[in-house]
């Protein structure tokens, strides 16, 4: 079993909570997402983000506004929807359980 | 100096240097890859397209109007390789692939990374590029491990058994797709298909190097063991042991197939009969001229389709390939259904023609002295006797040889009958035939040939009667009937087993064993001295 694994595991499975976070406090553009995810370490190539925004927006979590751009095509930004905000909050209850639950055996 | 290349990105025109532009083709080929079986396959190659569009915008300025190589290579680092884009939903089968591939990387011993992961699975694909027709040998080659002039010879030596290896060869370079972008001929060798290896491969086809035994050598070791792989999980699935069931299947159908239609090759005496006209021949006495061309294509539809898409599913089964036909499946049908009512109308035609039956019948002389026995022979067969082994048990059916306008029936039949009230012999001599009408009828019987010798106690009987090819079949007949009267005999020639003969009744047919031997007609029946123990006495009750 290699660490790396584990560790990529653990990464992915709170990076749609992570992404739907993000979104919650602001619309944004995917490199915008990849930059704070980047800073949290929590992705760090860009092309890993697209399908995943795109399934989220497929499963109704996710909505986008086409923005035009002075440097390029134009942009989508992604803001959260109504399910996403219920999805969101579902998220962070048990987030926070979690937490709670590694803080204390970590004691 | 470097040439460059116009591109198209999201709407976008760039300048790009030709190095730069095959790198980040085959950079979004293999990254399309990994979400290929997704819905949304689309959108998020369009997605990052956008993206690398922007990120190229960026590079270019007033200084710099080309992208270069070394840009395509920032891209790739801030999108990420292809390896890093597997998927998610892709999780379970890989993780049920990591079991296999662990014994695989035991049996490698030390494979260090784990390029065995599911991108490294082999699948089945043409190779055009090496092949030398079609690419379907070299392709199964890859697939199997094996040396693919193995798989040709394979397939030369079904083309010689009927032919049936084209239309088997035709069929699999229709199922197998070719391996077109790197990325597949990669899976097709069995590479994990990597950035890494991609470039390495397409390095290799720069330089033209073919280099050396070495690396093939490796290569056919690992090709080896991933074809072991490959056939034990075979054996697992359900679906490859039906899709060699069906293709198996299919392949000895098509063989028995081109024998009844073609007639025997000699190849496989289990399967084919003799005969001596092919079934084209056969329609065309039996049809109107304009007809039985058409029949004839009509029969190869109405069998042909099925066993070919028998064959074709079976393949697909077995190889695990996913690509819809629905545009072939469709014509196919459609090309059935036309086959097979053209079959049926045809039919119906054909045995209206059957209608009205008649039988004329002609009194031949004959003269017997005070020996009292009629000897009865054939004739030599100068026709079948080329064909079939004499005193053979054959198919009377089958005794139909056309030449120029003439068609020979070798099927005359002879009834020897008892008859108690009267003292002489008696011959006669009856033509039958069927036709649209009753006239048609008697004038098909009319003009059957049919050529019977009688002189000296002797009559010699034609192995075979002939009609003019233009009346067609219509179930002619011949029958020699002989009555015998209580107390006189027959004596039977070398060749009677020729024919068809029928002693005293209906109910006992003897087609063999007749020659040589006399009957006597007695009160009770006939009686014979020379058969052998099992054929002592046939009464005429």
């Amino acid at each position: 079993m290699k660490v790396e694994n584990t560790k990529a595991q653990m990464r992915k499975g709170i990076l749609e909570y992570c992404i739907l976070t993000v979104l919650s406090k602001r619309e944004a553009y995917p490199s915008d997402i990849i930059q704070e995810l980047k800073e949290a370490k929590l992705i760090v190539v860009e092309g890993t983000l697209y399908p995943l925004l795109t399934r989220l927006k497929n499963a109704g979590l996710l909505q986008y506004n086409w923005v035009e751009s002075s440097s390029g095509p134009p942009r989508k930004y992604y803001a959260l929807t109504e399910e996403g905000q219920q999805f969101l909050t579902e998220l962070k209850k048990t987030w926070n359980e979690l937490y709670e639950a590694v803080q204390l055996i970590s004691k | 100096m470097n040439k460059t290349i116009s591109i198209n990105i999201a709407g976008f025109v760039f300048n790009i240097e030709e190095q730069a532009f095959e790198k980040l083709n085959l950079y979004l080929e293999s990254i399309k890859r990994n979400f290929q079986n997704e819905e949304d396959c689309d959108e998020i190659m369009s997605d990052i397209e956008s993206r690398i569009a922007e990120l190229f915008h960026e590079k270019i300025s007033d200084r710099k109007e080309v992208i270069i190589d070394s840009d395509v290579e920032t891209v790739v680092e801030i999108m990420g390789k292809p390896e890093d884009y597997i998927s998610d939903d892709a999780q379970p089968h890989t993780e049920s692939q990591s079991a296999d591939d662990a014994e695989y990387v035991e049996a490698e011993e030390v494979k260090g990374e784990d390029s065995t992961k599911s991108n490294g699975r082999r699948r089945l694909y043409r190779d055009e590029q090496n092949g030398s027709v079609g690419g379907v040998c070299t392709g199964l080659g890859w697939f199997f491990g094996i040396d693919p002039v193995l798989i040709k010879i394979a397939f030369v030596l079904l083309v010689i058994l009927g032919g049936s290896g084209i239309l088997l060869y035709i069929i699999l370079w229709v199922v197998i797709p070719e391996a077109k972008t790197t990325a597949e001929i990669l899976e097709m060798q069995g590479e994990p298909v990597t950035l890494d290896s991609i470039k390495d491969h397409v390095q290799g086809m720069k330089d033209g190097v073919k280099d050396g035994a070495s690396d093939v050598k490796s290569g056919f070791k690992k090709a080896v063991h991933q074809g072991v792989r490959a056939s034990s999980k075979l054996a697992q699935s359900l679906s490859k042991v039906f899709g060699i069931l069906f293709t198996i299947g299919g392949i000895v159908a098509l063989l028995v197939l081109f024998i009844i239609l073609f007639g025997d090759t000699g190849l496989l005496p289990l399967v084919g009969t003799e005969q001596v006209e092919d079934l084209p021949t056969l329609l065309g006495i039996l049809y109107p001229e304009n007809r039985s061309g058409m029949v004839f294509f009509a029969i190869l539809i109405v069998t042909f389709i099925p066993i070919v898409s028998l064959i074709f599913t079976g393949v697909k089964m077995l190889f695990g390939i996913t690509t819809k036909y629905k545009k072939i499946a469709i014509t196919g049908s459609v090309i059935w259904f036309i086959g097979a009512t053209t079959l049926a109308l045809t039919g119906i035609e054909l045995g209206m023609n059957f209608r009205n039956q008649v039988e004329i019948d002609y009194e031949v002389p004959v003269t017997v002295d005070s020996t009292n026995t009629l000897f009865v022979d054939v004739t030599e067969d100068d026709i079948f006797s080329n064909f079939i082994e004499y005193n053979n048990v054959w198919n009377y059916s089958e005794l139909i040889r056309v030449e120029d306008e003439k068609v020979r029936l070798g099927y005359p039949e002879l009834r020897i009958v008892h008859k108690n009230d009267s003292t002489d012999f008696e011959v006669v001599l009856y033509k039958g035939s069927n036709g649209l009408f009753h006239k048609e009828a008697i004038h098909k019987a009319e003009n059957i040939d049919y050529k019977i010798d009688a002189s000296n106690n002797t009559i010699s009987l034609a192995p075979y009667f002939t009609i003019n090819k233009e009346e067609r079949l219509r179930n002619q007949q011949v029958i020699v009937e002989i009555h015998v009267p209580t107390g006189k005999k027959i004596k039977f020639g070398k060749n009677i087993d020729r024919i068809q003969v029928d002693v005293s009744d209906d109910y006992y047919r003897h087609n063999e064993m007749f020659n040589g031997t006399t009957w006597s007609a007695t009160s009770e029946g006939f009686n014979c001295s020379e058969c052998r123990d099992k054929r002592r006495m046939y009464d005429s009750f």
